[in-house]
């Protein structure tokens, strides 16, 4: 197991190196004058910082020398310094990862809440009523675009339509909270009722589908009618024997889906007005902002390459087969 | 051309109606509670621990209704070994899995008859094709215990083999304390010779090779005193020394709990070592049945004969393995005449006609085939 | 090894043999030929093609799906020759006379404004956008574009995915690493920031909005490969493994013949079913992508981009035929995909048969 961790971890850091080239050769790309064509519209832009990022990007000099330069630099912790914010971009990072993971994190405990026990009750009822209505909003979820359902949910229950619900930022403007009192705490929960209702509802279809794929072949397994058949009750077989075996991939699933906490949420984070790293990156994008892109996007690859190497583990965790192999 | 392509949609569509009514009515059965004088019956002789009575179990599938079994009738007797042969797909693991009402709903479903079970006990007798799903739960993995095929999918996979026996023992033995049940189970591996019990208890099913698996299910069947063992080709996936090994331990463990085996095999030495009455299918229905000494000395049904043929026999000069010609037909609205009249070297002009009726040729050893007609008739003569 | 083929071949030709000796068998007796096309007759005998196609057919969401992506294929494609008006043409109206005024009669034009957000009407269906160009003539080529996005971008990554996938799960070793490692390098990358980044390139670079989309398109296949990749390997290498191959390949065929025999009729299905649901998640990022701005922009139409009229407060509260149904034909369009994707997938594997 610790050698297959070991294997795992190495063939991770190659896929790292793979993706800092692909990244990095993105950025040359660029046209030579790069630095001065993308900063000309902005006047905060000081000498001082192109040359910073001219050093920090290594314009100046062969492809080779220049990934090395600034392979260094990232290991280091130095990712250069945003346009943006003119801030160094691991300290923005830093600073609006919280919100995005926060979010997202309770997003996905709700998808899991309602995928699953969806999930298996339409396995169990397979070709039934049930199933089929649950596996029509299945599709709607998963077809659904979700700047769309975002704009739906906005004009119905926002301030042009019943006026229930606050429809963008975290917290509402002209008021001051002292510490974290509970009233702060309704706020927020007022403000993020909508986008992580968007995330549920577009988000949870997948896992949906999962379960049910995956419970309708463990409900038809050989071990399934042996429990039925050494007289166990029912739901026990669906909820022990069966739903036991669906969990394996599904926790697969899980750490995979470690990545999109964080990246997932750009589209929504830009509608609702979240200060998260998504709805930077957007803005960011619309600056031509390269260094906190390139940042946000190592960062991203970083956790995708963990996520993998969780699932793995997790993995372990559930399926004995492959705890001793 | 045309008007065919029509036929055949508006038949598929006939078959689509007639099976979506059929799976309608099974979720209605199921919804209804069903009163006690419903299933319970009479055994016609109290000797028997099992009687199947004329059971019919069909499969409502999209091309037409396949009858897997089409009218099988035949008795266990308390203590005995009840060998059932036949090719694959002749309707003995339909036959099993009717017994123990786990077939795949709703696509199958027992369409008629009755499986009369001796339930000495409560000094009752029970239709199983009746009895409503609580209670056949009660009644499987206690009463009737049931080994499949497959050694290595039969268990699952995430649960160790002591909380899989735990489990069995667990559902129908009240009263036992956890540390009860665990010791009962390690005694169970024991009994069927598992060397190593406590270390197997704490084990995976993958970490055990197919005799073992095969051990630890039996051990699983065992475990709460069945009275009936339906054993599905228990030794068909194991090695040739194992098989014998497993055949003798099931055999032993019978007569040590006395209680009867249905064993259903395709393997003519098997039957002949461990049976005493032999059934042999042919199509979803018996061709032939009776003591083990009958079928073996006396094979009658000309598909009885071409089984025992095509048993491979060392002793002979036969170089080259006797094999009936043709195949199993598809089950699919089979007609009522012998199916076997195809393949069959004895075909005479009779067997154009209707289905053969049962035709005794002693009290135990009956017959469906045209062949013996005569005979019947002038032993009726006389 | 050698001797081992010899037998199996020899085997097989003892099968054969029997077989013609059962045909013999069948002419000497007339007989019971008839008897069994009695029997046959009763029943209905379908080609596995044709259980297939029962099967989707029997499927009722996947012939909805299907029936809405025929209409919606007409109406992006075949519609756009009956509208009066063109993709870009905006529309003015008269500053007195409030009169209607194209734009190819550039000599009014003086004297107008622009008719922008007009309500539905016999001369416009769905109104006219802010920059006041017809609603429904721009949702015709809007589609145009997103179904066509959508089967360039699905061809490009099955070409290179089905590929790489194959000979990666064909070949195995030292090729199968390489080509692995690929594919967790593409897929580490998400997908929406990386064309954040591609975005602000192709800003710098100053790429006309009418090519841009050509560069979306090819990243977008170049990007999407990886996933097919992973699947048809993953594909192979268990179909490798059953035992009908194994048998294949010792009776020592050819390996043409074993690919496109055995390997990719097998494949087949999963390919059919990755590029239909693959479809409806391109349409959706296309949307997605032109709805932030990177993708399909101004004056060209796109789904998505017409939605991206709804960050504009009063937009989104009076004027929903602007935003509405754009929005509506993307979720239809993409529901469509996966019904069919999904019928496709239940009538291609036997295991779901009812």
């Amino acid at each position: 197991m610790r050698q297959y961790i070991i294997r795992r971890v190495l063939i991770s850091l190659i896929v790292l190196f793979g993706v800092s080239i692909m990244l990095y050769t993105l950025v040359r790309l660029m046209p030579s004058d790069y630095v001065s064509l993308s900063t000309a519209n902005s006047q905060k832009m000081t000498e001082e910082m192109k040359e910073n990022l001219r050093a920090i990007y290594g314009l100046d000099k062969s492809i080779w020398q220049g990934y090395l330069d600034w392979l260094w630099n990232a290991i280091r912790g130095n990712l250069g310094e945003s346009l943006l914010f003119k801030r160094p971009v691991t300290e923005i990072i830093a600073k609006y990862a919280p919100v995005t993971f926060s979010i997202a994190a309770i997003a996905l405990v709700l998808e899991l809440l309602v995928a699953i026990p969806l999930g298996v009750l339409a396995a169990r009822k397979q070709y039934s009523k049930t199933d089929y209505i649950i596996t029509t909003c299945v599709f709607i979820g998963i077809s659904l675009p979700i700047f769309f359902f975002a704009a739906i949910l906005k004009r119905i229950f926002g301030f042009y339509g019943l006026n229930w619900l606050p429809i963008s930022g975290m917290l509402t403007a002209r008021v001051t909270y002292d510490g974290f009192t509970f009233a702060k705490f309704l706020d927020y929960a007022k403000h993020l009722i909508l986008p992580i209702t968007c995330f549920v509802l577009t988000g949870c279809g997948g896992m949906l589908r999962y379960t049910r794929t995956n419970m309708l072949e463990a409900l038809s397994s050989d071990y399934v009618r042996t429990a039925r058949a050494k007289g166990v009750p029912e739901h026990r077989v669906v909820y022990s024997h069966a739903f036991r075996n669906t969990l394996i991939p599904i926790v697969t699933l899980l750490g995979a889906s470690l990545p999109s906490l964080f990246s997932g949420a750009a589209v929504t984070e830009g509608i609702f007005a979240l200060e998260g790293l998504g709805n930077i990156a957007l803005r960011a994008s619309n600056m031509a902002d390269v260094p906190y892109l390139m940042g946000f996007n190592m960062f991203l690859a970083v956790l995708t390459v963990l996520g993998y190497l969780v699932s793995d583990i997790l993995y372990a965790v559930v399926d004995p087969r492959v705890r001793l192999s | 051309m045309e008007a065919s392509k029509q036929e055949r949609r508006r038949k598929l569509r006939d078959i689509k109606r007639f099976n979506n009514k059929k799976y309608k009515e099974l979720a209605k059965k199921k919804r209804q509670h069903i009163p006690e004088s419903a299933y319970l019956t009479q055994m016609r002789d109290p000797n028997n621990l099992l009687e199947i009575d004329d059971l019919h179990t069909f499969f409502y599938t999209d091309t037409g209704t396949v009858k897997a079994i089409d009218g099988v009738s035949f008795d266990i007797p308390r203590g005995k070994v009840v060998g059932v042969v036949g090719e694959s797909g002749c309707g003995k693991s339909v036959t099993s899995l009717s017994i123990m009402r786990i077939l795949q709903e709703p696509q199958g479903q027992i369409a008629g008859g009755q499986i009369r079970y001796n339930q000495a006990a409560q000094n009752r007798a029970l239709d199983l094709t009746k009895v409503p799903l609580k209670m056949m739960e009660k009644l499987r993995g206690g009463d009737i215990s049931m080994i499949f095929q497959e050694p290595m999918t039969t268990l699952n996979p995430v649960f160790t083999i002591g909380q899989q026996l735990d489990e069995a023992i667990k559902y129908h033995t009240e009263k036992l304390s956890k540390k009860e049940i665990a010791a009962r189970s390690v005694e169970m591996l024991k009994m069927v010779g598992i060397a190593n019990a406590e270390g197997v208890y704490k084990m995976y099913p993958h970490e055990l090779s197919g005799g073992m698996r095969q051990r630890v299910v039996i051990a699983m069947v065992l475990a709460c005193h069945p009275q009936l063992i339906i054993a599905d080709e228990p030794t068909t996936a194991l090695d040739v020394t194992i098989q014998a090994q497993i055949l003798d331990l099931l055999r032993h463990l019978k007569n040590q709990i006395n209680a009867s085996i249905m064993l259903i095999t395709h393997d003519l030495g098997v039957v002949a070592e461990t049976a005493d009455y032999v059934v042999v299918m042919y199509a979803g229905r018996i061709v032939e049945k009776g003591t083990v000494q009958e079928i073996f000395h006396n094979p009658s049904h000309p598909y009885t004969l071409g089984l025992m043929k095509s048993r491979p026999n060392f002793v002979g000069e036969n170089d080259r393995l006797y094999s009936i010609p043709g195949s199993v037909p598809n089950p699919i609205d089979l007609p009522n005449y012998c199916f076997f009249r195809n393949r069959c070297e004895k075909a005479c002009a009779a067997c154009a006609g209707t289905y053969p009726e049962m035709i005794s040729l002693s009290d135990t050893h009956k017959v469906a085939c045209y062949l013996y007609q005569d005979a019947q008739k002038r032993k009726e003569g006389e | 090894m050698n001797e081992e083929k010899n037998v199996l071949q020899e085997e097989i030709d003892a099968l054969e043999a029997e077989k013609e000796v059962v045909s013999a068998e069948d002419e000497a007796a007339p007989n019971a030929a008839i008897e069994l096309d009695e029997l046959d007759e009763k029943r209905v005998f379908l080609t596995p093609g044709q259980m297939v196609m029962k099967r989707f057919f029997r499927n009722r969401l996947a012939v909805i799906g299907l029936v809405i992506l025929v209409l919606m294929a007409l109406f992006c494609f075949v519609g756009p020759l009956f509208s009066p008006y063109s993709e870009t043409e905006l529309f003015y109206l008269d500053k007195t006379t409030g009169e209607e005024i194209r734009m190819t009669e550039s000599d009014r034009i003086t004297n107008a404004v622009l008719n922008s957000k007009a309500l539905p009407s016999a001369a416009h269906w769905l109104g006219t956008n802010e920059m006041g160009q017809d609603m429904f003539t721009r949702l015709m080529y809007g589609g145009r574009i997103s179904l066509l996005v959508g089967f360039v971008v699905v061809a490009v990554e099955m070409l290179v995915g089905v590929t790489l996938g194959g000979i990666a799960g064909y070949y195995g070793g030292k090729v199968d690493m390489i080509i692995m490692r690929l594919v967790e390098i593409f897929v580490s990358i998400p997908f929406i920031p990386l064309m954040l980044i591609l975005s602000s390139l192709l800003i710098s670079l100053k790429v006309s909005p009418e090519n841009k989309i050509y560069y979306t398109m090819f990243v977008m296949g170049i990007i999407y490969w990886a996933g097919v990749a992973r699947m048809i390997r993953g594909n192979i290498l268990s179909l490798r493994e059953m035992e009908y191959m194994q048998a294949a390949e010792a009776t020592g065929i050819r390996t043409s013949r074993k690919i496109f025999k055995h390997l990719i009729p097998n494949v087949m299905p999963i390919i059919i079913v990755m590029a239909t649901m693959d479809l409806g998640g391109v349409i959706l990022m296309e949307s997605t992508m032109s709805f932030l701005g990177i993708g399909v922009g101004q004056p060209y139409a796109s789904w998505g981009n017409m939605v991206s009229s709804v960050n504009d407060n009063v937009i989104m509260r009076n004027f929903l035929n602007i935003w509405l149904p754009p929005g509506i034909c993307i979720l239809l369009t993409v529901l469509a995909f996966n019904f069919v994707g999904d019928g496709l997938r239940d009538a291609f594997d036997p295991k779901m048969k009812r």
